[in-house]
């Protein structure tokens, strides 16, 4: 006698089919660039390759370092110390998230350019060499300054989550034993903040790797660059090889964290309590706030208004119909991938929690695991799906707009397949087994009890994570650089495109519109954190 | 009339692991309430959910009003058995008012009738005004009778209880329960739960089921688990007991304290005298008793809980029941004998 209503094997194919969709991009890639090249490639590995890696790992970890040397003390002071202005920090520190890096760097190309005479005075006082030094060394510091300053967020958010809650048992008892303040943090505080470090250091790592509005707009070749000129230049398997590449120095990375982890485990025991906040004399309280406000400034503040300016400026000779139509596409294309995102995110959560199998748990993994390939990847390989679709499928050719608009979507819905699922599984995760049991002994059946009583109580994780989705998709750049169909924008293109013609003016405008709908996302954010004041 | 039957069932985890339940028996008459008792860990959670139909068996065959309902590796689903579940912490619906969670499973009757089921459960567990508000507005009390109104909707041939009362304080505990008897009895429901505390046990059900490591160790009516224990572990999980070997006492019949409970003989391999506390008394020396020295005594309320040293390392515990002024101390010397009537 076997339990009817078990409808697992549909569940199961689905899931699985969507695991399969999920690798694709990468199976495509690793298969492709095995194909045959001419001379393309031998040109690539004698004369940019190297180049490219050294950029890329130049680039990630000077991005990382900065980000660790703003978020981690601007966390500490917040979290620990009483100074003026301290609790408009605790959220404004969080604005810098939505200002996208390449809308950021907008603002700052022309600082850059401003640069000139600096130039032609060095070239005068101290030479050719110091003159090529600091005209290849200016833009690595703009580039890797507007990265830090709209990244280190992460970095400040994860630690802060670990200095006022999690760690302030012991940062309290620390303190009773008379450790002063600096030996707090040395001794408890950064050991403890150790795998929060990690998590958000590596979340600024990989958007530093996908990043390819500022790199471009600095003139900066890592790798990310270099796979799209390869495949604008009509090389796809060169393209692929530089973003296996890629993929190769993503692994490795990976490894050396698992490595210099070793067996440390870090049991988080959710501690209640919060740090009773020491007061700082004055002078030191103006240096902390000093502090604080310098990626607030740089990071957001300074480019936000230079934006503002603009594009109040250009109001009258605004392109309002090209501007508009942009914002259409990002709007629909952003639902469009929402709704997939959404629907696979609790199909892959519910059916794990209702069949509770191994497979299912590892189809949702290699879900979440979409959001750690490398975007250029991801745009290459579903790129050439594309391209083989378009010229192998009878009567597709015709419909090269909708093939790539698709190839869009299911693009985004590979890299943001995490941003939905995290969320509902968290919801899944507060809800007790014992609801389903209920209503199934009440008289539902599996997919019932899934309807009447999961649904309606994971419904505002859902409204979470399709709100991030949303946002992340809206803002979203490289992808989307390489997939439009010909002549079609979104904002954050036409943002992109305005900025590389020097049209900053115009550009300040769609930017602009990004950063605002940004801001909305982060209102639950600093909503949470509010309640974590109390 | 046996409504519920339920026959050699057995239940493993994972292979390799110590069976849940090896060979589980036992009948439900219609109309009665069953406690299935043990510790955690006894198989008692896991017989319920297999009942329920949340988890599967291995083996044997469980039937409910003649029909099998499930067997080894397979069974009916838990929406097609017509069995009713309490759970443990109440699992109300938090998104649904009380009205929603009680008709949550009879929302397929026509509207008249889901209004007079209702009204008369509402009644019925002393809720009428409660309907529109949600679990989070109610006191653990209410949600259990929420929980249990719930339950009842569907009218199940049987209703199953998760250790429907531990998660109440001690003095709340008492009134639910027996208003949860009344109910289950006003109802003529039959039904069948599981819990760790021995008073629940013997105040709520008809029988009793005592399991350890999933093998039933007795199965009876209250009474006669308490006072005819079949072995030692029931004679000490019911309560305080104590043992009293026959070569510390001599042979039978030659001290005073020769009283049996359960069938003579008890445990053919310890031999000795299971004895409850309240079941010996303490007179003044010279009665022919057992002569111990007061150990230790604690304060009870209407009585004390008197320990004595009785020579050597025999101990025994003696629950006095006192007529003011006879209070014991320690350091006191008295004798144990059995009470009248307990005398064998």
């Amino acid at each position: 006698m076997r339990e009817t209503g078990a409808d697992g094997i549909w569940i199961r194919v689905a899931a699985w089919t969507l695991a399969a969709l999920v690798l694709l991009p990468v199976l495509v890639v690793i298969w492709r660039s095995t194909g045959q090249v001419g001379r393309a490639w031998q040109d690539v590995v004698e004369n940019r390759l190297w180049g490219h890696v050294r950029h890329t790992v130049l680039l990630l970890v000077s991005v990382v370092t900065l980000a660790l040397a703003l978020g981690v003390p601007t966390a500490w002071l917040v979290s620990v110390y009483d100074f003026p202005g301290r609790r408009w920090l605790s959220w404004m520190l969080l604005l810098p998230m939505a200002m996208p890096g390449f809308v950021a760097a907008g603002a700052y190309v022309d600082v850059l350019e401003g640069l000139i005479p600096l130039y032609v005075w060095v070239r005068m006082n101290w030479g050719v060499d110091a003159f090529l030094k600091i005209q290849e060394i200016a833009p690595w510091v703009f580039a890797v300054a507007v990265l830090g300053t709209t990244l280190f967020p992460y970095v400040f958010l994860s630690c802060l989550a670990v200095f006022s809650r999690q760690a302030a048992g012991a940062l309290e008892a620390a303190r009773l034993l008379g450790a002063g303040g600096l030996r707090v943090f040395f001794t408890v505080a950064a050991p403890m903040a150790r795998p929060a470090l990690v998590a958000g250091g590596s979340l600024v790592a990989m958007e530093a790797m996908n990043d390819y509005g500022v790199v471009s707009a600095f003139g900066l070749t890592p790798l990310t660059p270099g796979i799209f000129r390869a495949w604008g230049e009509g090389e796809p398997v060169v393209a692929m090889r530089l973003a296996m590449v890629l993929l190769v120095m993503l692994g490795l990375g990976l490894i050396f964290e698992r490595w210099q982890r070793g067996r440390r485990r870090f049991a988080g025991d959710a501690a209640e309590g919060l740090v009773g906040r020491q007061k700082l004399p004055w002078w030191l309280g103006l240096g902390a706030l000093g502090f604080c406000l310098l990626p607030l400034a740089l990071g957001f503040l300074l480019p936000g208004w230079r934006l503002a300016e603009w594009a109040w400026a250009s109001r009258d000779s605004a392109e309002w119909a090209a501007h508009g139509r942009a914002a259409w596409h990002s709007f629909s294309l952003a639902g469009g991938a929402v709704l997939l995102v959404m629907a696979s995110a609790f199909l892959l959560v519910a059916g794990q929690r209702a069949l509770g199998s191994r497979s299912m748990s590892v189809a949702q993994k290699i879900g979440l695991a979409g959001y750690g390939f490398p975007s250029a990847l991801v745009a290459v390989g579903v790129g050439a799906v594309v391209v083989w679709v378009s010229r192998n499928v009878p009567g597709a050719g015709g419909l090269a707009l909708s093939a790539s608009v698709s190839g869009l979507m299911i693009a985004y819905w590979v890299r943001f397949l995490a941003v939905g699922i995290q969320p509902v599984a968290a919801g899944f995760e507060k809800l007790p087994g014992s609801l389903r049991e209920a209503a199934r002994t009440l008289g539902e059946t599996p997919s019932g009890a899934l309807w009447r009583v999961d649904l309606p109580l994971v419904w505002p994780a859902m409204i979470a994570g399709a709100t991030l989705c949303f946002i992340d998709v809206f803002k979203e750049l490289t992808l989307t650089l390489v997939l439009r169909p010909f002549d079609f924008e979104t904002l954050a293109t036409r943002t992109y495109r305005l900025t590389d013609e020097g049209r900053l003016a115009e550009a300040a405008l769609p930017g602009l519109g990004l950063v605002m709908l940004s801001l909305a996302g982060l209102i639950p954010l600093t909503r949470w954190m509010r309640l974590s004041e109390k | 009339m046996k409504l519920l039957e339920v026959r050699n069932v057995e239940k493993r985890y994972r292979r390799g692991d110590e069976a849940a339940l090896k060979g589980v028996s036992f009948d439900v008459t219609e109309g009665k309430i069953l406690a299935l008792v043990g510790e955690s860990g006894s198989g008692k959670t896991t017989l319920l959910r297999i009942l329920a139909g949340l988890e599967r068996m291995d083996g044997g065959e469980i039937s409910l009003d003649g029909k099998v309902i499930a067997e080894a590796g397979g069974g009916l689903a838990p929406e097609k058995r017509g069995i009713g579940l309490v759970f443990q912490h109440h699992a109300l619906f938090p998104h649904l008012t009380v009205e929603k969670n009680v008709l949550f499973g009879v929302r397929k009757r026509p509207a008249a009738e889901r209004r007079t089921t209702l009204e008369e459960l509402m009644e019925l567990v002393g809720l009428k005004g409660f309907e529109k508000r949600f679990p989070h507005e109610l006191s653990g009390g209410e949600r259990q009778r929420v929980a249990l109104a719930r339950a009842l909707a569907p009218n199940p041939r049987l209703l199953l209880m998760d250790e429907p009362f531990s998660s109440l304080d001690a003095r709340l505990r008492h009134a639910v329960r027996d208003e949860t008897r009344a109910i289950l009895k006003k109802r003529g429901a039959t039904a069948v739960f599981v819990t760790h505390d021995t008073g629940d046990a013997l105040a709520v059900a008809d029988g009793i089921v005592v399991l350890r490591k999933g093998v039933v160790q007795q199965a009876g009516a209250p009474p006669e688990v308490y006072h005819a224990p079949s072995n030692a572990y029931v004679a000490s999980f019911f309560g305080t007991c104590n043992f009293l070997p026959f070569n510390s006492l001599g042979q039978p019949g030659s001290a005073r304290v020769t009283c049996h409970i359960g069938p003579p003989g008890v445990e053919k391999e310890e031999s000795g005298l299971w004895v409850r506390p309240e079941d010996l008394e303490l007179v003044n020396p010279g009665a022919g008793g057992l002569v111990g020295v007061v150990e230790t005594v604690s304060f009870g309320g209407g009585y004390q809980d008197v320990t004595l040293r009785c020579g050597g390392d025999a101990s025994i515990k003696v629950e006095v029941r006192h007529h003011a002024p006879f209070m014991v101390a320690a350091g006191e010397k008295w004798e144990v004998v059995a009470k009248a009537g307990r005398r064998g």
